[in-house]
């Protein structure tokens, strides 16, 4: 079993995909253990929740899973992959927009405590050792648009060509830089606003 | 280039930022989304294929695609075959003019209208119109005579006058109020009705008469007329005429009596007829 793991992990992960195709479900393992670090530091930068983040990256790799025949050769396996990723994220985000969201505290009208949920997310706490930098930065990405978001991870966090970006976002090239560029120019504005307060 | 150049700062920031991995239970987790995934989809299948109805299983997608027009060929063809058949039954119903062609084949007759009439009236009784009389329309009381009497003439004629010698007495009917009556004086008095009957009687009686003395001088100038030998072509032809004389007179004298009968019988009716009127009058 550790020989055929070998093997497999000096394939591309365009052959282990084809060799996915073939049934041979070591291959599919090798890709989760691949990608699962790098979807999941994607989604938690786009969704800003680490449990949500691994949630839709296990939904993601599900899909992958049954979807393996849909794959072809014309494009990259991250490209594709990464799309799969990224309209599970959006798909994910506008079931969330569509639930009425009340407060617990209005369950109970007589008591005037707040009840709160406890939280798995990472507290500030949390980023005082990554730096209370990187928390204003997270909360300023999170702020921003969907259209820039999504191509702003994909640029400076996952360091994406421009050209994949595109394939990822089925955006045109020019698209990609102006959204990026005016992306960046946006979360300048907003830390400024941030480190003020 | 310059637009990198320009947010640089920005770009090298979210480089720095520390990259986040996924949890140690992560693996599993997949695993156990994998095996309820595999598992929703054997039960969809097992669903689908109980759910797919005769009509699916019979015209669905990659079945049998000449399904469809066979079998609506077929229906229309029993339809029409079971419209036939149910119309030649009722036609069958109604009497056409092969039906009475083929019973004058049968029967060697042509069916007239009389025969016709024949079944419907044979036992019919009509009415007198004060219901005090009843007449028997059935024709064994007044017989029809036949053709000729065969004694007179051996060869069959075609002359359907009926002969009024074969006719009975008899079979005309009394009246049934015709029974004789004493008088307060012990005289016999015969109503109406039976002195019609005997009145009928003496006619008949006068014909039957006459018809044999007209056969018997007929048969005696036959006999003083023929010859010894019967083979002579003369008297053979002489007999002859006689013979169609005689036929003649025969048919004459029969043409009377039933005119004559006819007549009686006329006279019979009026007069009964009048004999009711009055005593419903008296009434």
């Amino acid at each position: 079993m550790s020989l055929d793991n070998s093997i497999y992990k000096k394939l591309s992960d365009e052959e282990l995909i084809l060799e996915f195709q073939k049934e041979k479900v070591e291959a599919f393992n090798e890709l989760v253990l691949r990608y699962k670090d790098k979807l999941v530091n994607f989604l938690y930068r786009y969704t800003g929740d680490k449990d949500e983040a691994e949630d839709l990256a296990q939904d993601a790799f599900v899909k992958l899973y049954r979807s393996k025949h849909l794959y072809k050769e014309i494009a990259k396996f991250s490209t594709w992959f990464y799309t799969i990723a990224i309209n599970t994220a959006k798909t994910d985000a506008r079931k969330k927009s569509r639930y009425n969201a009340m407060s617990i505290s209005d369950y109970d009208p007589e008591n005037d405590k707040d009840y709160e949920i406890p939280a798995n997310a990472q507290s500030p706490d949390d980023y005082a050792n990554a730096g209370i930098e990187n928390y204003y930065i997270q909360k300023a990405i999170n702020s921003l648009e969907e259209s820039f978001k999504q191509v702003i991870i994909l640029r400076d966090i996952e360091d994406m060509d421009y050209e994949e970006i595109a394939q990822v976002t089925e955006l045109p090239l020019g698209t990609v830089k102006s959204r990026i560029n005016r992306g960046r120019e946006k979360l300048k504005k907003l830390l400024n606003e941030i480190y003020k307060t | 280039m310059h637009e990198e150049e320009q947010h640089i700062d920005i770009r090298e920031k979210l480089l720095k930022l520390p990259k986040v991995k996924a949890s140690d239970d992560f693996l599993n987790a997949l695993q156990r989304k994998i095996n309820l995934a595999d598992a929703e989809l054997n039960q969809k299948k097992i669903t689908e294929d109980v759910k797919e109805s005769i009509w699916v299983k019979l015209f669905g997608k990659k079945r049998n695609p000449w399904l469809i027009p066979s079998l609506s060929l077929t229906i229309v063809v029993i339809f029409i075959i079971s419209i036939y058949v149910l119309n030649s039954g009722k036609v069958s119903e109604i009497p056409t003019m092969s039906d009475f062609q083929k019973k004058e084949t049968s029967t060697g007759k042509t069916p007239d209208d009389k025969e016709v009439l024949k079944d419907t009236k044979e036992k019919s009784t009509n009415q007198d119109i004060t219901n005090n009389f009843k007449f028997e329309t059935d024709k064994k009381d007044f017989k029809a005579p036949s053709v000729l009497d065969k004694k007179l003439t051996e060869t069959p004629s075609p002359v359907t006058i009926p002969a009024p010698m074969e006719r009975k007495v008899d079979e005309i009917s009394r009246p049934s109020n015709s029974e004789p009556v004493k008088n307060e004086s012990g005289k016999v008095e015969y109503k109406k009705e039976e002195k019609i009957y005997q009145d009928m009687e003496k006619n008949h009686k006068d014909e039957s008469n006459m018809s044999k003395e007209g056969n018997t001088g007929i048969e005696e100038q036959i006999k003083k007329v023929a010859p010894k030998e019967k083979n002579d072509v003369k008297d053979a032809i002489e007999t002859k005429g006689l013979i169609d004389k005689k036929e003649k007179m025969t048919m004459k004298k029969s043409a009377k009596s039933t005119v004559d009968s006819t007549k009686i019988n006329q006279q019979v009716l009026e007069k009964i007829k009048e004999e009711l009127e009055k005593t419903i009058d008296e009434k």
